[in-house]
C-alpha cells in the first residue's frame, strides 16, 4: 500500500511539471530570475578574483611592515637610549671609585675597611652629591644611586641589609627647558638634603633595604667573584619597584672599586615607568590601540613583572603582577599574545639583548583589528 | 488603444515620479552620508581618539592613585567616547605654576602647552589673560554645576567671571601633631593638647618644649628642639589676619603697619629667635620625619608625608602615632581657615579636545570616585554629596589611620569653619615668596644675635636686643 501511494505521488509531481512546462513560467518572473542568476555569477566571479588575489589580506599584509618599522625604530631607540645610560653608568662608577677612594684615604680610612668608617659614611654622601646631580641632569635616566657598602649604625638589628646609600630622583626627566632638573631625594641622610634645599620624596628613608632588594649585593657579589674590566660589570635590573617605594624602575648598576680591587659599593641610573612610557610610547597615525613592552622573555612567554610598558592605551597589560603573555604564531605574519583569562593581541617582538625583547603589541579583539 | 495609449502615457508620468522621487532619495542619502562624515571629523569618535596631555602635582604615593583613575578613565569612559588621558609631566604644584608661568610669558625654551593641566587661579589668570585656556561653564548644566560646593567654584572663576579653574581636590590648612612624642612632653611639663588649639598657646608651648629639651642636657647649653614649622607663615599671616577681621592687603599691596599684624609678628617672631619655631623654608613634614619637630601647620595633602616612623641620624626608627588637629586661631578671632588646592585648567585647543577634556573632568569628579581620590591622598572633596553620602564610608574603610584621623578633622573644618580664599592678582605669588624670604632671613639673622647675645646677659634681655627694629626691617624689606 504505501508503495503504490509513493508511485501515486510521483506522477502527480511529473504531470505538474509537464504542465508547467506547457504553460511555461511567467516572462517577468523568468527575466527576474535570469537576472538574478547573472548578477550571482558575476558577483561570485569577482570574489573569486578577489580571493585568489589576496585583496582581502591585503590589510593585514600591509600592516606588517608599518608596525615592523615602528617596532625597529622603538627597538633602535631603546637600544641606543639605554646603551647610553650603561656607559654612563660605567663612567660614574670610574669617577666615583676613584674619588671616593681617594676622599676616604685623606680622612684616613680606607676602602676595604669602610665599615669601619661609619662617621665618614655620611660626609662621603655628601661630597658626591654635585657630582650625582651633575650625572643625572646630563644623562637620559629619570634617577641617579651611589650606594656604600656600610651602614652608619651596625649595632642595629637589620644592620647587615641597611647600607649607606644616596638615591635622587629627577621628577620631570623627559621635560628638556631651561630650568634646571626637578630633583628630589628618595634615600640617604637627611642632613644633605637639608643643606641642599632637596625636597624629600613621601617614601624616604635614610639607608637601602638590600635585604628586600639583593640586586645591589649581587652586582657587588657578582664583581668580586668575576675580575673583569668595569665595562664588563654593569648590569640591568628587571622592572621592579624598590622597597617602600611605588614606581616601577629599571636600574643600571656598576660596581664601585679600589686600586686594589675591593669592591666598596655599587651606583648607577634608574629608568622609571615614566620615563619608559614617554619616551617609547608608539606615535603611528592610524593606530590608537598600540603599546610597547620592554618585557624579560622566559621560553614563550613574556614575564610581565619585569616588563616596563609604554602606550596611551593604557587598558592594555599595563598592571602585570607576576602575570604572563605567552606568545604563538598568529595570521598575517604576526605573533599572537595571550594573557591568561584576560584579552588577546597580535603583534611583533624584537630582541634586544640575549636576555630582552622589545615586544609591539596592538590590541586584538574578535579577530579584527582595533 | 486610446485606453492603452493613455494608460501608457499614465504609465510614462508614472515612472517619471518615481524616478524624481528616487532621485530625491538618493540625494538626501547622499546629504545624510556627507552630514554624518562631517560629524565624524569635529566630534569625539572611539574610532578617533583625542590625545590630551595632563601635567599634574601627584608625585609619590598619590601618582599611584591618580594613575589607577587615568587608566580607569581610559579603559572605561575613555574606550567608548575616544579620549585617552597621557600624563606628561608629573611635579611638584611650584615646578608646574612656573612651567606654565613660562609659557603665558612665551619664555624662550618654554614647554608646550599640556591640554589639561593643575592650576592656581594665580596662574589661570596669566594663561587667561594670553588666550590659552578654555572657559569651562559652557560646558557644564546649572544642575550639574550646582553639584560642587559654590566657594570652590568661585575660586575657580576668574576677573572675567568665566570659570577657568574646575575643582577636582581641595585641601585646606591642619596641625599635624606628632601624639607619642607630645605625650613625652605633655606629662613632663603639662601642656595640654588643648593648648595647642590657639597661636598663642602653640608659641608657649613652643618656647616651653625648648627649655624642656635643653635642660635634658645639662652639659650643653642651648641645644633645646623645636617644637612647631609652618609650611607657610605668608599663610600663617594672611588667615591670622582675617581671623581678627582685617584683611593682610590693601588693593594687591601688602598692608603691615597694622596692630593686628604685629600680634601676628610677634606671636610667630618670638619663638622663632627663641629656638621653639623651626626657621626652615622646606616643607615641615621634612623634619618631622626625623623627630626634629613634634607638630607643623601644613596642607592636609602633606598628610602621606607623615608616615608611622620617624628616623633618628643614627638609623634608629621609632614608631609614632600622628594626631590632626583643626588650624588654630589667634584667641578671640574667628575659626577661619585657609582654602587651598588647585583645580584643573583647560587649554584653548579644538572643540574635540575641549569637549573630551570636560568629559574627563566630570568623570573624574563624580561624587563617588572623587571621594576615594581625596580620601587616599589627604585632600577634600568637592562636591555637597561626597560630604553627605560618602565621608562617613570612606572614614570607616580606610585602613590608614593617619587618614582617618584626617577625614575627621576635615569633616569638623568643613562644619565650624569658614575659609580664606587668597586673592587673585598676578603679582601674588611673588609677595609671597617676597614674605617668606624676608621673615626667614630676618628671623635666621636675629637667632643668630640672639645666642650671642645670651653669653652675656639673660634670655629676656638677649630676645629684647635680638628683637629689636625687626619689624620695622621686615616691613621695610618688603615695601
Amino acid at each position: 500500500m504505501p508503495k503504490q501511494r509513493l508511485i501515486k505521488a510521483l506522477g502527480l509531481y511529473r504531470q505538474a511539471i509537464r504542465h508547467s512546462g506547457q504553460n511555461g513560467l511567467p516572462m517577468r518572473l523568468r527575466l527576474f530570475l535570469f537576472l538574478v542568476l547573472f548578477l550571482n555569477t558575476i558577483m561570485l566571479g569577482v570574489l573569486l578574483i578577489l580571493f585568489t588575489t589576496g585583496v582581502f589580506r591585503a590589510g593585514l599584509r600591509e600592516h606588517r611592515p608599518v608596525l615592523g618599522n615602528e617596532l625597529t625604530h622603538i627597538a633602535q631607540d631603546i637600544y641606543r637610549s639605554f646603551g647610553a645610560v650603561s656607559v654612563q653608568t660605567v663612567d660614574l662608577a670610574k669617577e666615583l671609585s676613584v674619588t671616593l677612594e681617594r676622599n676616604l684615604t685623606e680622612h684616613g680610612g680606607e676602602a676595604a675597611a669602610l665599615q669601619a668608617s661609619t662617621d665618614l659614611l655620611e660626609p662621603l654622601l655628601a661630597d658626591e652629591l654635585s657630582r650625582l646631580t651633575g650625572a643625572l641632569e646630563k644623562s637620559g635616566a629619570s634617577g641617579v644611586f651611589l650606594l656604600l657598602d656600610a651602614t652608619v649604625n651596625p649595632a642595629l638589628p637589620n644592620a647587615a641589609n641597611s647600607r649607606a646609600c644616596l638615591y635622587l630622583k629627577n621628577m620631570e626627566p623627559n621635560i628638556v627647558n631651561g630650568m634646571a632638573a626637578n630633583l628630589h631625594f628618595g634615600i640617604g641622610p637627611m642632613s644633605i638634603a637639608r643643606n641642599h634645599g632637596i625636597y624629600l620624596l613621601p617614601q624616604w628613608q635614610m639607608e637601602m633595604d638590600v635585604g628586600a632588594f639583593p640586586y645591589f649585593s649581587e652586582t657587588m657579589a657578582a664583581a668580586r667573584a668575576e675580575k673583569r674590566p668595569l665595562s664588563r660589570l654593569y648590569r640591568w635590573s628587571e622592572a621592579t619597584t624598590l622597597p617602600g617605594f611605588s614606581e616601577r624602575v629599571m636600574l643600571c648598576s656598576a660596581p664601585l672599586i679600589a686600586a686594589d680591587g675591593t669592591v666598596f659599593g655599587v651606583c648607577g641610573f634608574e629608568v622609571s615607568q615614566m620615563l619608559f612610557k614617554l619616551s617609547f610610547a608608539p606615535q603611528s597615525e592610524g593606530y590608537d590601540h598600540l603599546l610597547c613592552l620592554l618585557s624579560p622573555l622566559e621560553e614563550d612567554a613574556l614575564r610581565l613583572s619585569g616588563a616596563l610598558f609604554a602606550g596611551n592605551f593604557a587598558a592594555g597589560p599595563a598592571a602585570p603582577e607576576h602575570t604572563q603573555i605567552e606568545i604563538s604564531s598568529g595570521p598575517g605574519g604576526f605573533y599572537s599574545y595571550r594573557q591568561p583569562e584576560k584579552e588577546g593581541y597580535a603583534g611583533l617582538h624584537e630582541t634586544i639583548s640575549p636576555s630582552i625583547r622589545l615586544n609591539r603589541l596592538t590590541r586584538m579583539s574578535s579577530g579584527r583589528w582595533r | 488603444m486610446m485606453a492603452k495609449s493613455d494608460l501608457h502615457t499614465t504609465s510614462q508620468e508614472g515612472n517619471g515620479n518615481a524616478v524624481k522621487k528616487r532621485t530625491h532619495t538618493w540625494i538626501a542619502l547622499a546629504l545624510v552620508v556627507l552630514l554624518t562624515a562631517c560629524g565624524q571629523n569635529t566630534g569625539l569618535s572611539p574610532e578617533r581618539p583625542v590625545t590630551l596631555t595632563l601635567w599634574h602635582n601627584f608625585g609619590g604615593q598619590m601618582q599611584a592613585m591618580m594613575d589607577a583613575h587615568i587608566e580607569e578613565f581610559n579603559a572605561t569612559v575613555g574606550q567608548q567616547k575616544g579620549i585617552v588621558i597621557s600624563v606628561t609631566s608629573i611635579s611638584g604644584s611650584a615646578a608646574i605654576q612656573e612651567k606654565l608661568t613660562m609659557i603665558a610669558a612665551g619664555d624662550p625654551g618654554a614647554p608646550e602647552m599640556p591640554d589639561i593641566t593643575t592650576c592656581y587661579p594665580a596662574t589661570a589668570t596669566l594663561l587667561a589673560d594670553k588666550g590659552l585656556l578654555t572657559p569651562l561653564h559652557g560646558y557644564f548644566t546649572d544642575a550639574e554645576l550646582a553639584e560642587y560646593l559654590p566657594r570652590f567654584l568661585e575660586e575657580g572663576r576668574l576677573a572675567d567671571g568665566k570659570l577657568y579653574v574646575f575643582p577636582f581636590a581641595k585641601s585646606t590648612e591642619v596641625l599635624f601633631l606628632n601624639q607619642t612624642l607630645f605625650e613625652r612632653f605633655s606629662s613632663a611639663t603639662g601642656v595640654t593638647m588643648d593648648s595647642l588649639s590657639t597661636f598663642e598657646g602653640l608659641s608657649k608651648a613652643a618656647m616651653g618644649y625648648y627649655r624642656w629639651t635643653d635642660e635634658q642636657t645639662q652639659d650643653i647649653p642651648n641645644d633645646g628642639k623645636t617644637f612647631y614649622a609652618s609650611d607657610s607663615f605668608f599663610n600663617l599671616a594672611q588667615v591670622g589676619m582675617e581671623q581678627m577681621g582685617v584683611s593682610l592687603f590693601l588693593g594687591e599691596e601688602l598692608k603691615l603697619d597694622t596692630p593686628e599684624f604685629e600680634r601676628i609678628w610677634n606671636s610667630v617672631f618670638e619663638p622663632a629667635v627663641k629656638g621653639g619655631y623651626a626657621i626652615y623654608d622646606g616643607y615641615s613634614s621634612d623634619l618631622s620625619k626625623t623627630g626634629d619637630i613634634l607638630c607643623s601647620t601644613g596642607s592636609t595633602a602633606g598628610i602621606l608625608f607623615y608616615g608611622d616612623a620617624i628616623t633618628y641620624p643614627n638609623n634608629v626608627k621609632e614608631t609614632v602615632e600622628h594626631t590632626v588637629l583643626p588650624y588654630p586661631t589667634f584667641e578671640g578671632g574667628k575659626k577661619i581657615a585657609i582654602q587651598r588646592g588647585s583645580g584643573l585648567a583647560v587649554a584653548k585647543t579644538t572643540p574635540e579636545k575641549q569637549e573630551a577634556a570636560t568629559l574627563f573632568l566630570k568623570w573624574f569628579t563624580a561624587p563617588e570616585r572623587n571621594m576615594r581620590f581625596v580620601s587616599s591622598t589627604g585632600y577634600l572633596p568637592v562636591t555637597a554629596r561626597a560630604f553627605t553620602d560618602h565621608m562617613e564610608r570612606e572614614i570607616a574603610q580606610n585602613s590608614n589611620p593617619n587618614i582617618q584621623k584626617l577625614l575627621r578633622t576635615a569633616t569638623t573644618v568643613h562644619e565650624d569653619y569658614d575659609f580664606y580664599i587668597p586673592p587673585v592678582f598676578e603679582r601674588f605669588n611673588s609677595i609671597g615668596d617676597g614674605f617668606e624670604s624676608a621673615f626667614f632671613s630676618i628671623a635666621r639673622n636675629r637667632r643668630e644675635q640672639y645666642l650671642e647675645n645670651l653669653s652675656t646677659m639673660d634670655a629676656e634681655s638677649a630676645y629684647e636686643q635680638a628683637a629689636s627694629g625687626a619689624l620695622s626691617e621686615f616691613i621695610r624689606a618688603l615695601s
